[in-house]
């Protein structure tokens, strides 16, 4: 077996590249991505004029920042939006098109077979990200931003694409429809992405004793599956920052500040995003020694990885094996 | 044996696809399976090819379980099933290519077999076309060349013939002989026994999930010595009551009025065919009475008989 490039992969790029809606959507993506990387930019300037006015030097740090952590955001929203609907027909498309016999008993194994999948889509979520890649290091210009956080940034992107890519392909080997396929990814991305948050509500109102975060009380589990807090959490340690700035991950920062034990008055009074200082008590009192939520939710998502990879070869695998003692003259199989 | 299917059982929920199924299809053979619409051949065919599970019964193909060791099942075989499968945006090398890919054929070595393959199945002048743009024929061609392209030494062809024209049919047939000069053991079902019988040197009668009779062509030709096709020509006004008269005999199978005849099957001898028409003449004037040898299609007629089978 050619261990170079897996079949499976190459032909999928091939025929992903090959079909006309792949240009079209590339293009379209770069152009939204593009203006929506404009309109953040002069949302930051206003945002930096109301804080530093003109030609302060920390504005354009400020800046840097709030494009980085704005554009990250969007980006983690096409993950959520863009690659269910890239995997989620990966295996019930070869059931339809009546290929998938023909894949099933050749040599390649059904590990093969799902990760040719996997890639193939992952190849196209980086030819997206990679067609961006301009807008994205514009925050780098301005500074403010480390190159370590872009990376660890882009790491946490890549690593929900591809549990999410890897839940969509479990979905599509389980789905006996595309429309089936395609509702079991986007429900998972869904609950993932958006439901964890309403999830925190409901737990913050049912541990909490008053109208505080109870950051020292029970770890809020919602929050750690969250791609969009894993993120934060990875990009910006909560310990090692100067508090909120007014920037786009303060939504999700202040969360954080609270679960390692320091206050933002957000939950108490709420100050709310750009306003929120460490309180008086956050600030005398030691911060929790819990892991960061990134370890959680990378963690999380490795093995929700490797159970949907592992389910997913286990539907691809043909059911020959499954036999059952034989009944009569022949005694067995 | 290159296949060996014994007591085979399978069962869909409380529907028996194959009830004690036993075949045996020798190395170098190309074995006819035979067998109405829901016989069970494609059940048997997905279990040989280790893409079902059985429930029980023992198989053996190229001395492997394809249960146990599917790998090196699919490393002998190549299989075809009843149905295209391909892919949107590739042309006909393209597919070929992939295909020898995830055979595990080397790289350096695909070009080749590709082309040879391709020239084998007299597709060399549509290398590029798209293979959506092929005819029904050609493609068939393309998907026999896709079960070749890793050099198996079994074929199971699942219905190849199904929907081809005249012309298709008579290079698929020229095809799998030539395969079979090659050496290949070839495993093909149809439901149209006239596909079959030119081709194969065995063959299998399979028939509500069992086979009902299978062996050499000779073997299965001289089985049949002592049934004949019979044709009766009587007057229009007597055609209903010679169909009644012949069709209450226990060995008449298949009758019918074809063209203003009777026509039926008659299992037995010379003796039984001459009594018969006795009883026949004592009834109603007997115009013409024609016997001819019965074919392979009598021996299905016979053998699938009350299933409403053909």
């Amino acid at each position: 077996m050619n261990r170079s490039l897996n079949p499976v992969l190459g032909r999928e790029i091939k025929e992903r590249f090959r079909n006309r809606r792949a240009p079209v959507f590339v293009t379209l993506w770069v152009l939204g991505v593009g203006l929506i990387g404009y309109l953040v930019y002069l949302l930051a300037q206003l945002v930096a004029r109301d804080a530093f006015g003109f030609g302060q030097a920390v504005a354009g740090g400020f800046m840097g920042q709030f494009i980085f952590e704005a554009m990250l955001a969007l980006l983690m929203t096409a993950v959520v939006m863009i690659v269910p609907g890239l995997t989620a027909l990966s295996i019930v498309g070869e059931r339809e098109r009546q290929t998938f016999q023909l894949l099933q008993v050749t040599q390649l194994t059904p590990l093969q077979i799902v990760l040719g999948k996997l890639w193939s889509s992952m190849s196209y979520f980086i030819l997206l990200l990679v067609s961006v890649a301009p807008v994205v290091a514009l925050p780098l210009l301005f500074g403010g931003v480390r190159l370590g956080d872009v990376l660890v940034g882009i790491g946490m992107l890549m690593l929900t694409a591809i549990m999410l890519g890897s839940i969509g392909i479990w979905g599509s080997a389980r789905a006996r429809s595309s429309r089936g396929a395609v509702a079991n990814a986007y429900l998972w991305a869904f609950i993932l992405a958006f439901i964890t948050f309403a999830a925190m509500g409901a737990e913050l109102l049912f541990l909490s004793d008053g109208p505080t975060f109870p950051a020292r009380g029970r770890e809020v589990v919602s929050i750690l599956p969250n791609p969009y807090v894993g993120m934060v959490s990875a990009v910006v340690s909560p310990l090692g920052s100067d508090g909120l700035r007014g920037t786009p991950f303060d939504v999700v920062e202040v969360l954080l500040m609270e679960r390692q034990g320091f206050s933002s008055d957000f939950f108490g009074v709420g100050i709310g995003v750009g306003g929120g200082v460490l309180g008086a008590d956050g600030e005398q009192a030691l911060p929790l020694r819990r892991p960061p939520v990134w370890m959680f939710t990378v963690g999380i998502y490795l093995l929700i990885t490797m159970l949907a990879l592992r389910g997913a070869a286990r539907r691809v695998r043909a059911p020959a094996s499954r036999i059952r003692p034989m009944r009569g003259r022949n005694g067995g199989s | 044996m290159m296949i060996s299917l014994e007591s085979v059982e399978k069962r869909y929920g409380s529907v028996t696809a194959l009830g004690g199924l036993d075949l045996a299809v020798p190395q170098g053979a190309v074995f006819g399976l035979i067998g109405p619409n829901g016989a069970g051949k494609t059940t048997a065919m997905l279990i040989l090819s280790s893409l079902l599970s059985r429930d029980g019964g023992k198989v053996t193909v190229a001395g492997a379980d394809p249960s146990r060791d599917a790998r090196t099942v699919r490393r002998h075989l190549g299989y075809m099933p009843d149905f295209f499968g391909f892919y949107d945006s590739l042309n006909a090398y393209e597919y070929l290519d992939f295909f020898a890919a995830v055979q595990g054929v080397p790289a350096a070595k695909r070009r080749g077999v590709v082309t040879d393959l391709l020239a084998l199945v007299d597709l060399s002048h549509k290398v590029d076309a798209d293979v959506n743009t092929l005819s029904r024929g050609m493609k068939q061609r393309l998907s026999l060349a896709r079960t070749l392209v890793h050099e198996p030494d079994l074929l199971v062809l699942d219905e190849p013939a199904s929907g081809l024209d005249p012309r298709a049919r008579v290079q698929l047939r020229e095809l799998i002989a030539e395969l079979h000069r090659m050496g290949k053991t070839i495993l093909i079902s149809s439901h149209i026994l006239a596909e079959l019988e030119g081709i194969c040197t065995h063959m299998g009668v399979i028939d509500d999930g069992v086979v009902k009779a299978q062996g050499e062509m000779a073997a299965i030709r001289g089985a049949m010595t002592g049934s004949r096709r019979v044709q009766v020509r009587v007057a229009d006004a007597d055609v209903d009551r010679t169909l009644d008269l012949v069709g209450a005999h226990p060995e008449v199978a298949e009758a019918a009025v074809e063209r203003g005849r009777v026509e039926f099957v008659l299992a037995g001898d010379d003796d039984t065919s001459a009594r018969l028409l006795a009883d026949l003449v004592a009834e109603v004037p007997v115009y013409e009475w024609r016997t001819e040898a019965a074919g392979l299609e009598e021996l299905f007629l016979e053998l699938t008989r009350g299933e409403g089978a053909a």
